[in-house]
């Protein structure tokens, strides 16, 4: 859990002037820390695109990647199952179109295959420090709200624990066809991202949504961090 | 069929002109002498006649050696006797022409005896008499001063009246009524409901002037469809607060659909009580809290409610109260300073809660709860008091007294909370006891008030005609009719697509070629993109044998998706024989739904919807109601569902056609309810499209009632 490069991450797009690390830089900082993230490249040139998708292999998501940039799904710039070059190609200049001249590149990632969608975040309370979140992902989290919260650093009991506590906990078992996930590798997710918190005062929010679960295995699929500058401990 | 009296309904039964105790005894530590005491000592107005073979005189009564010897008429008798005895006394009491029996006696049905159960039943019926129980704690009115129970001989007349499935609940809950200082105006425990049940109590109690409202303890309803009736009724007159047991009760886990697990009978009662108007409290604390208040308070006429108080601290304890129990604050800062700054000091505040601060005294509240008394636009007052020293604790009662009677004067609703040491609880106590709506905590203050909001919102959104869509039943018959004869008691996935399709429920466009030809016909004619499935008897598990293709774009991907299954096929089940395949559309986007409904053991046809995909059994974020029902309450429903926001539209989404979702779950509800061969229909996944879009039936389970015993 070094996180080893993570804070330089964070440290050039402070000096940048910057309030948030784009998806892709955000991944980077989840992988410093051993958090399994997508597999996926930044392109910025058209020419780059088929050689970048090749390397991931189809089928392929491909979405726009700014600091900038939130809301991507509102602003038509995910564009998912992209199974050929052609289509690939196709989809950089789509995406190009809609950023608007934002500075940033397009990911190409691979394309995480699984029903079950889960949250993972962290958020620092004003009285009581860095607090990690897990919960339901994708749009139920914005609509059930079945979050649960444990304040940093968290031991893998807290992590496994807070499992158990969402009202939805029984997607984490095996049913209708599906594997039950692996608890281990969330809990051990969990403290890290605890551990991100604790370690890097400048990271104020991170959000992980959804963290998706290919089969047993979680995998972030979207991240985004958010930058504060940080407070001088009284 | 059940026979009634000169009033139409069991009036005899709570105003007897005259009582027989049947089993009476001499002997202070028999139930046959303690009732006779009750009724004797209660101040009963009609005669009593003790009966007892053995003669003599109780309390100073001439005791009958039967029934039939007794002068004059009997409208009631009191069994008390042994079970072994219980059939002689029926019949001696039939012979006399009683009307009612209060079957005190215990031994029969609930401990195995169904069999002397109906043969008492049906000697009572055959001699025109109505039966009470058997197993019962007896019968209290308030109307007749009869207190013809084997419960407490103290019994606080009131407003209250109490049906109770229960014995010895019921009967701890008459003692402690007395204790909270609860009046009531009936008690009758139904014991094992052989004949008179609730439906019938309820009856005689929704016209009875002393009732104000109806509490009922219940563990299990039979006749469910007359019960749902009885209560419509009984809540558009009077508040109904049901207190039933049996919440956690996973009776219905091994049904075999999800309609079925998801409505444990206790899920199903809950919705129902709702859709008919009644309270469920979860706790008897609750139900006396409720009742206590709804006794001697209206209902609110609108929804502006305003706190008055001295503390700030209770102030916002009670609009964290009002927020949980459903009670809107009048919020209309212009008004409320027009109205309350004349009767409030400098330093308080005139927005709700208005705020007397911690000098209020008495004066104070008078002025502020007259000015709140005063205006139309408030509906409902929580009165808060915290114990203060500048506060003159010997105005406190008349305070509150005087301020309630004034606000029953004008039928307006007013609760207080009042909150202290010694001197406020003896306050309360004593107003309690003067049937003032007074608590010392403030969530049972306000929660009663969520009560009465409850019920108010009912009877305005209450209507008298359902929406019944048009189902052909004889076509659903004769898609049914071959598979019962067959003895099969679910149906195929064809079969329940087909019986959705009649019924008007949108299906999946499907068609089925045998060439490849046609298949790429088939997929033109349904549009793209489209789903292949082999079909082969042969082939139970299609995806395992590599028969399904999904998301085909266009002809080119329908041809090699054609010949691909057939290889597979061939390869992994060989001398299958393959009749071709299945060409459907794709359903795609949308948001998952279930909507099902069935025939509840015990409440008959309900429906249900929630939402659907691989969330079901996790989530069980279901609705249920009693079907038949109108479009708003289907639509209350689903907007009962936590997930209701994803059919609105989220992230930029548009919002879905509830309109189609509505119009499915009805006709799902009207096809058992016209056809009772069907026991449950379920859809999962629904998929409903964006409003105006409509919805596909993507997966449809269809069982059939097996044969009735």
């Amino acid at each position: 859990m070094s996180g080893n490069g993570a804070a330089e991450i964070v440290e050039k797009a402070l000096r940048e002037g910057r309030r948030t690390l784009s998806e892709h830089e955000s991944k980077q900082v989840l992988a410093r820390y051993g958090i399994p993230v997508t597999r996926e490249r930044l392109v910025e040139r058209r020419q780059d695109v088929p050689k970048a998708a090749g390397e991931i292999g189809y089928p392929l998501v491909m979405k726009g990647c700014s600091a900038g940039i939130a809301h991507k799904t509102e602003r038509g710039l995910i564009h998912v199952d992209l199974r050929n070059a052609g289509e690939a190609v196709e989809a950089y200049d789509a995406i190009l179109a809609g950023m608007n001249g934002e500075p940033g590149g397009v990911l190409v990632q691979e394309m995480v295959r699984g029903r079950r969608e889960l949250v993972m975040g962290m958020t620092r309370d004003p009285q009581f420090g860095p607090c990690v979140m897990f919960g339901l992902g994708g749009i139920f989290t914005e609509i059930l709200h079945d979050v649960c919260f444990r304040r940093a650093p968290l031991e893998r009991g807290d992590a496994l624990s807070m499992m158990g506590e969402i009202r939805g906990r029984g997607i984490l078992d095996a049913a209708r066809g599906m594997e039950a996930a692996d608890r281990d590798r969330l809990a051990d997710m969990l403290v890290r991202v605890g551990r991100i918190g604790l370690d890097l005062d400048a990271v104020a929010e991170i959000d992980l949504n959804p963290v998706i679960l290919a089969g047993k295995n979680p995998v972030v699929v979207d991240a985004l961090v958010i930058l504060d500058v940080p407070r001088r401990k009284l | 069929m059940n026979r009634k009296d000169e009033d139409g309904n069991i009036r005899r039964l709570f105003e007897p002109r005259s009582i027989a105790v049947v089993g009476a005894s001499a002997d202070p530590g028999k139930i046959g002498y303690k009732i006779l005491e009750n009724i004797h000592s209660g101040g009963y107005a009609g005669r009593i006649a003790p009966v007892n073979p053995r003669g003599g005189e109780i309390l100073g009564l001439p005791v009958h050696e039967n029934v039939e010897a007794v002068p004059g008429e009997v409208d009631v008798a009191v069994i008390t006797v042994p079970a072994k005895f219980v059939r002689a006394a029926v019949e001696d009491c039939g012979r006399k022409g009683v009307k009612y029996l209060l079957v005190i006696t215990s031994g029969f049905s609930e401990v195995g005896n169904l069999r002397g159960e109906r043969e008492v039943v049906s000697l009572a019926r055959e001699a025109g008499m109505r039966i009470v129980g058997p197993n019962m704690f007896g019968i209290y009115s308030a109307a007749a001063s009869l207190n013809a129970t084997f419960g407490p001989s103290t019994i606080r007349p009131g407003g209250v009246a109490i049906i109770s499935q229960s014995g010895a609940l019921g009967l701890a809950m008459i003692g402690k009524t007395y204790t909270e200082n609860i009046g009531l105006s009936a008690i009758c425990s139904v014991g094992n409901k052989a004949d008179v049940d609730e439906a019938d109590l309820l009856e005689y109690l929704v016209p009875q002037e002393e009732t104000k409202v109806i509490l009922m303890y219940i563990e299990g309803v039979r006749e469910g469809e007359r019960f749902i009736k009885a209560l419509r009724e009984a809540t558009a007159v009077k508040p109904v607060i049901v207190v039933k047991s049996g919440r956690s009760a996973r009776g219905a886990a091994a049904a075999a659909s999800h309609t079925g697990s998801l409505a444990g009978s206790d899920r199903v009662f809950d919705a129902v009580a709702r859709q008919c108007g009644a309270l469920r409290a979860e706790t008897v604390k609750d139900a006396f809290d409720w009742c206590r208040y709804v006794s001697v308070n209206p209902l609110p006429r609108g929804e502006e409610t305003v706190i008055i108080t001295n503390g700030g601290g209770m102030g916002v304890l009670a609009t964290d109260a009002c927020e949980k129990f459903g009670i809107h604050l009048y919020d209309d800062l212009e008004v409320l300073k027009n109205i309350f700054s004349p009767v409030t000091p400098e330093f308080g505040s005139t927005r709700n809660p208005v705020d007397l601060t911690g000098g209020a005294e008495a004066g104070d509240y008078d002025r502020a709860l007259e000015a709140a008394l005063e205006r139309d636009d408030v509906h409902s007052v929580i009165a808060l008091y915290c114990e203060t020293a500048v506060f003159d604790a010997g105005k406190l009662p008349g305070m509150v007294h005087e301020n309630y009677r004034k606000y029953r004067e004008r039928e307006k609703p007013v609760t207080f909370s009042l909150f202290g040491g010694e001197s406020t609880e003896a306050t309360v106590s004593r107003l309690s006891r003067e049937q003032v709506p007074v608590f010392s905590d403030v969530y049972e203050a306000i929660s009663p008030l969520g009560a009465a909001y409850a019920c108010r919102r009912y009877r305005e959104s209450r209507k008298e005609a359902f929406d019944v869509p048009a189902v052909d039943r004889e076509a659903l018959r004769g898609i049914i009719g071959p598979i019962q004869a067959e003895g099969r008691h679910f149906l195929l996935a064809g079969e329940a697509q087909k019986l959705m399709g009649i019924s008007g429920v949108p299906v999946p466009r499907t068609r089925l070629a045998s060439t490849l030809g046609e298949a790429v016909e088939a997929s033109r004619d349904i549009g793209y993109p489209v789903v292949m499935k082999v079909v082969s008897r042969d082939i139970v598990h299609k995806s395992d044998a590599g028969g399904v293709a999904l998301d085909l774009d266009n002809e080119k991907e329908v041809m090699d998706a054609y010949e691909a299954i057939l290889q597979n096929c061939r390869t992994r089940v060989p001398g299958a024989r393959i009749q071709g395949v299945e060409v459907a559309e794709m359903v795609k986007g949308g948001t998952e739904m279930i909507a099902g409904a069935k025939i509840d053991p015990s409440f008959g046809p309900i429906v249900m919807v929630g939402l659907g995909g691989i969330y079901v059994e996790v989530m069980k974020d279901v609705a249920f109601r009693s079907y038949p029902l109108d479009r708003g309450e289907v639509l209350s429903m689903i907007r009962e569902i936590r997930s209701y926001p994803l059919l609105l539209g989220v992230r930029g989404e548009s919002p879905k056609d509830i309109r189609t979702l509505v119009d499915t779950i009805l006709l799902l509800g009207e096809m058992v309810f016209q056809c009772r061969e069907v026991s449950d229909i379920e859809i999962n996944p629904l998929v409903v499209y964006d409003e105006g879009r409509g919805a596909r039936a993507v997966d449809v389970r269809v069982l059939l009632a097996k044969e009735e015993r």
